[in-house]
């Protein structure tokens, strides 16, 4: 069994191997060593771009100017430009980055190539690409200072189908030629004729690409006064046509008068002096015309020898680095010559230049897409829909929906969020304004801190910390009578009617009068005695600081009116060492509870 | 600067007189409390009120140098000592 699988193993390989052999051939005059593997041949060992190899430069090369906007049919024009060593050098200045297996191109290397293309093209190719005049670089000189003459030309380009229309016009006496080459546009080739008579430079003539003969057309002249009105479209100037001819092949001459026979920057005040004559080619948009250099030139290209096609995007290109991977550069260059068939099959012989343009760039852009999206699909037919209208249709309607929906979101919250947003910008907008008043008031505040001596300062603070003292006070004296905000003060009145003193014995707070009628001493003084008159004595303190007590007896039926006086002066000496003993007893007592207390809270916070 | 202070002191004045009146302060100012000076004359309880604010006083910052000294100075203690037997084991 595993003899079997290792010949159909053998058999499998020998195929792939006489397969890959004429794809290699192919390859090999784009470069790359064959195989399915070309990325080592893109880049060497050392990491950087092989240019060693004249079929990998035109690999590079013909990638640059596809994503410029040029595709080369005939390869020996990237044969030459990769030949040339300046070109191998500008190409070496790509980098080739390993992780991301990319190669970008700097923004010289990309203008260099395209230089060269247009140096090729100046040299080799059969015609060379002008633009038209648009209508808005006409000067209004050049129409007799007539607004009517200016609506008429613009009348006609737009009735015209290709968008170009030859005019002359007659400064002296307002003659306005016009000739409806632009409905014929795509059946005439302009050729290069270089006609040195009557001081003219070069001109153009037409030849009908079908027939390779001089193109001939009528013409139609009118002459405009300034009190005419403005010629609707061709069929009105064709009706109010003073003057028609028959145009002869020299008729349709389109003066060029740069020595490089370039169409693009006529000279119209030049060309409307005096009673000069002549015919140029007007667009709306001033599009570009092919003008062959020779006849042969034009007669090569309607039979399809063309060597160069170029996008719309070309001649905008604006010059920018390049990054591509080797995978995506190689396909981009091997489908271009599909996209090329692809190109042939859609145009015509008389299809404009600017539509050859156009489809060109809408079949790069679907193989980019392909290449973008696909991933694993590149090598393949490159089919694409030209005709883009019922896609375009389809997505203006689907806009058209969205905008709508859109619109009526936003009528119907936008109010609302209108004026929130508002709302936010005036709140934002005032914000700022008592911002900036307090940030003012800030500087002016440090303005004179910054003036102001140190007495003042001081003097400033004291008063102003008094005054505040002062408003705050009175909060306080309120608060006191306020329940819960009075229990400290009350606390407080409870203590201190502990803390009532006796007085000091130097003052005098009683005194004993009237007669004594008893009295018990123990000294000096008498300690309790029977007075008469108990209204003339009160209680209160003794000379000495004693208390003294009064209690009066009083039996108005028996007569009786006397008080009985306890003076206890005898027993000061007594109080004041009961008073110091009690204190200190006290005192060692709190020391007690200190000690006691500390070590409790020792424990407590360990 | 002034305006501010006295509106802060009108708003305080506000919110504290909404507040209920103080129902002992009525009481305690009628207490005939003369004969506490007779009193004091004998039992010294002035003195032992004054020793006893002061007293406490001194207890609450003797309590908070504690609670510094047990969680910031006992714990920087701890740490030097470590450093200090770790250099030990150095050498």
């Amino acid at each position: 069994m595993s003899n079997i699988f290792k010949k159909i193993l053998s058999f499998i390989m020998v195929v792939i191997v006489f397969v890959s052999c004429p794809l290699c051939v192919n390859a090999s005059e784009h470069g790359g060593g064959g195989g399915t593997n070309h990325n080592p041949d893109f880049i060497t060992d050392a990491g950087t771009i092989n240019i060693q190899d004249d079929g990998v430069v035109m690999y590079y090369i013909e990638y640059i100017l596809s994503q410029i906007g040029a595709v080369i049919v005939d390869h020996d024009i990237t044969k030459v430009m990769a030949n040339d060593q300046t070109m191998k050098e500008y190409i070496a200045k790509g980098k080739f980055d390993a992780n991301k297996k990319t190669v970008e191109f700097p923004k010289e290397t990309v203008v260099y190539v395209k230089q060269q293309l247009e140096q090729y093209a100046k040299e080799n190719e059969p015609y060379t690409m002008y633009r038209t005049v648009p209508l808005t670089s006409i000067p209004y000189t050049a129409f007799n200072n007539q607004g009517n003459v200016y609506q008429s030309l613009k009348n006609l380009l737009a009735d015209s189908s290709s968008g170009v229309v030859g005019v002359s016009f007659v400064l002296a006496d307002g003659k306005f030629t016009f000739t409806d080459i632009g409905s014929h546009f795509k059946d005439v080739g302009l050729v290069k004729h270089y006609y040195d008579g009557l001081g003219y430079k070069a001109e153009v003539k037409a030849y009908e690409i079908s027939t390779w003969k001089h193109a001939t057309y009528p013409r139609y002249r009118f002459t405009m006064s300034a009190d005419d009105a403005a010629i609707k479209d061709k069929e009105d100037f064709i009706e109010r046509a003073t003057e028609t001819f028959t145009s002869y092949s020299e008729y349709i001459r389109f003066i060029c008068l740069h020595d490089d026979v370039s169409i693009q920057s006529i000279d119209m005040n030049v060309l409307v002096t005096g009673n000069q004559v002549v015919n140029v080619l007007v667009s709306s948009d001033s599009r570009r015309i092919r003008v062959y250099n020779t006849y042969a030139d034009f007669q090569d290209y309607t039979l399809g020898k063309r060597k160069v096609y170029y996008t719309s995007n070309y001649y905008n290109y604006v010059p920018e680095d390049l990054s591509v991977t080797i995978d995506d550069l190689q396909k981009t260059v091997d489908d271009l010559s599909k996209v090329i068939d692809e190109l042939l099959k859609q145009i015509q012989d008389n299809t404009d230049e600017s539509e050859i343009e156009e489809l060109l760039r809408q079949i790069l852009e679907a193989l980019k897409n392909q290449q973008g999206g696909g991933g694993g699909t590149g090598g393949g037919d490159v089919n694409v829909d030209i005709d883009l209208s019922t896609t375009n249709g389809l997505l203006s309607k689907i806009l058209a929906k969205v905008t709508q929906i859109f619109d009526k979101m936003s009528s119907s919250a936008g109010q609302t969020m209108d004026s929130v947003v508002t709302a936010i910008e005036d709140l934002g907008k005032m914000l700022k304004r008592q911002l900036g008043i307090i940030s003012g008031d800030l500087d002016d505040i440090k303005d004179k801190l910054d003036v102001i001596s140190e007495q003042e300062f001081t003097e400033k603070t004291d008063s102003f910390f008094d005054s505040t003292e002062e408003s705050f006070s009175e909060i306080s004296e309120v608060a006191k009578n306020k329940f819960p905000l009075s229990v400290p003060n009350d606390l407080k009145n409870i203590i201190s009617v502990f803390t009532k003193k006796p007085p000091e014995p130097e003052t005098e707070a009683y005194s004993v009068k009237g007669n004594t009628l008893y009295g018990m001493s123990t000294g000096d003084s008498e300690i309790i005695m029977i007075m008469e008159g108990s209204e003339t004595y009160s209680s209160g303190w003794s000379d000495t600081g004693a208390p003294v007590f009064n209690l009066p007896i009083v039996l108005e039926s028996l007569g009786w009116d006397y008080a009985i006086v306890v003076d206890l002066s005898n027993f000061g000496s007594i109080a004041k060492l009961c008073r110091t003993y009690m204190t200190l007893v006290y005192i060692w007592a709190l020391l007690m509870l200190t000690i006691k207390v500390i070590g409790l809270w020792g424990e407590l916070v360990d | 600067m002034s305006w501010l202070i006295n509106l802060i002191k009108i708003l305080l004045l506000k919110m504290i007189n909404m507040l209920p009146d103080d129902p002992f302060s009525q009481y305690l100012a009628e207490l005939d409390t003369d004969f506490f000076a007779y009193l004091n004359w004998i039992i010294p309880l002035d003195n032992c009120v004054n020793i006893t604010i002061g007293w406490v006083d001194c207890m609450l910052i003797a309590l908070v140098i504690i609670l510094i000294k047990e969680y910031l100075i006992d714990k920087a203690i701890d740490f030097i000592l470590s450093l200090t037997s770790f250099f030990k084991f150095l050498v």
